[in-house]
């Protein structure tokens, strides 16, 4: 799997910089500046995740999973919209095509959408089928849940590398919340 | 120029072991043809000796040497004493350095978090969300203590952040 440059390693840890501090109200921000408070919430996590990024690129930056945290901070990021995110229109990534919808090197698409949106699978679907998945690395989530091979999770997916298709192992509803990140 | 002292520690992926590098700047009226002998000592925070290194140059040519058997993180203080054959006016021989060792916390730390990014409900596990920011906390903060010359400070707050791993592993 191709990983992450140093190059792109430094944005997502800038990017996640950026996403913190906009996420921390001014009074809490001005608070923290002087000690008397510390980060919390969502912005909490994202720093703490930026820590283990930073910390895993020391010593981890050829394994895949040191890979996959990083994409996953990235994703969080880009769920604040502070970077590009890709509307979900039709095809899943059909309008995303090109130059991808950020400008991460090796991570090309981020797309959301949800179960019964117009184009998008309806409920009670197990698949997702797209051309432009094919011969993608792919990271798919339910509500926020990642959805990794082997993992015991109720809810798993296969993918289908060759031709593109994610499979679910059970329906899914109505309105559940499919995140769907790839990179080559 | 006058000779001062001076060591770096460094510490990759294996945290059973940390590199000391005699970094002195030799030369001048004092090159290490100068120096008799070259000896490392290093401290626990309690003040007993952890190991004692003839370090001299003969033995490591690198000016390295590769401390190996931490069972844990530790905070140290390593002198180095440089013993010259004629002592210069103005020279330091003698380096402290005091720093702490996080690898086994940092590495513990960046286990949780790329669990948590497989299985990101763990986000919401206020228990989980306050163990792993504590370590992180206790990190930051002994290296921090240490860098002020407190190692006895900053080996409890690595000791603490082991028995938070310890007492609370994964899965919660």
């Amino acid at each position: 799997m191709p990983l992450y440059s140093n190059t792109d390693i430094t944005n997502i840890i800038n990017l996640a910089n950026t996403t913190i501090w906009k996420l921390v109200p001014k009074s809490q921000y001005q608070r923290i500046m002087v000690g008397a408070d510390v980060l919390q919430g969502e912005a909490a996590i994202i720093y703490a995740y930026r820590r283990a990024v930073e910390w895993g690129r020391q010593f981890f930056s050829t394994q895949d999973d040191f890979n996959a945290l990083a994409a996953y901070l990235l994703h969080k990021c880009q769920g604040y919209g502070f970077n590009a995110v890709q509307p979900y229109f039709g095809s899943p990534f059909t309008s995303t095509s090109g130059s991808g919808g950020n400008t991460m090197g090796n991570f090309q698409f981020h797309s959301q959408f949800k179960i019964g949106d117009p184009g998008a699978p309806a409920p009670g679907a197990t698949t997702l089928t797209d051309a432009t998945l094919k011969g993608k690395n792919v990271i798919a989530y339910v509500d926020e849940q990642r959805m990794s091979i082997g993992l015991s999770d109720r809810l798993s997916i296969t993918y289908d590398i060759i031709n593109g298709i994610i499979t679910w192992n059970q329906p899914l509803n109505g309105g559940q919340l499919i995140t769907i990140d790839t990179w080559t | 120029m006058a000779l001062t002292a001076a060591t770096q520690i460094s510490q990759g992926s294996n945290c059973s072991q940390f590199t000391v590098t005699d970094s002195s700047n030799y030369g001048g009226s004092d090159p290490k043809a100068n120096i008799s002998s070259r000896v490392l000592v290093v401290f626990k925070s309690d003040g007993t000796v952890f190991t004692t290194i003839n370090f001299s140059y003969a033995l490591y040519p690198s000016d390295s040497v590769v401390i190996t058997g931490l069972d844990k993180d530790y905070s140290f203080l390593v002198i180095m004493t440089l013993t010259p054959l004629v002592p210069v006016l103005g020279s330091v021989y003698v380096a402290n350095n005091d720093f702490a060792l996080k690898c086994y916390t940092m590495t513990g730390f960046y286990q949780r978090m790329k669990n948590a990014s497989l299985q990101p409900y763990y986000e919401r596990n206020k228990n989980f969300t306050t163990d792993t920011f504590n370590i992180l906390m206790d990190a930051d903060v002994a290296v921090a203590a240490a860098a002020s010359q407190d190692i006895s400070s900053a080996q409890l707050l690595l000791d603490t952040a082991a028995k938070i791993q310890s007492s609370f592993p994964m899965p919660y």
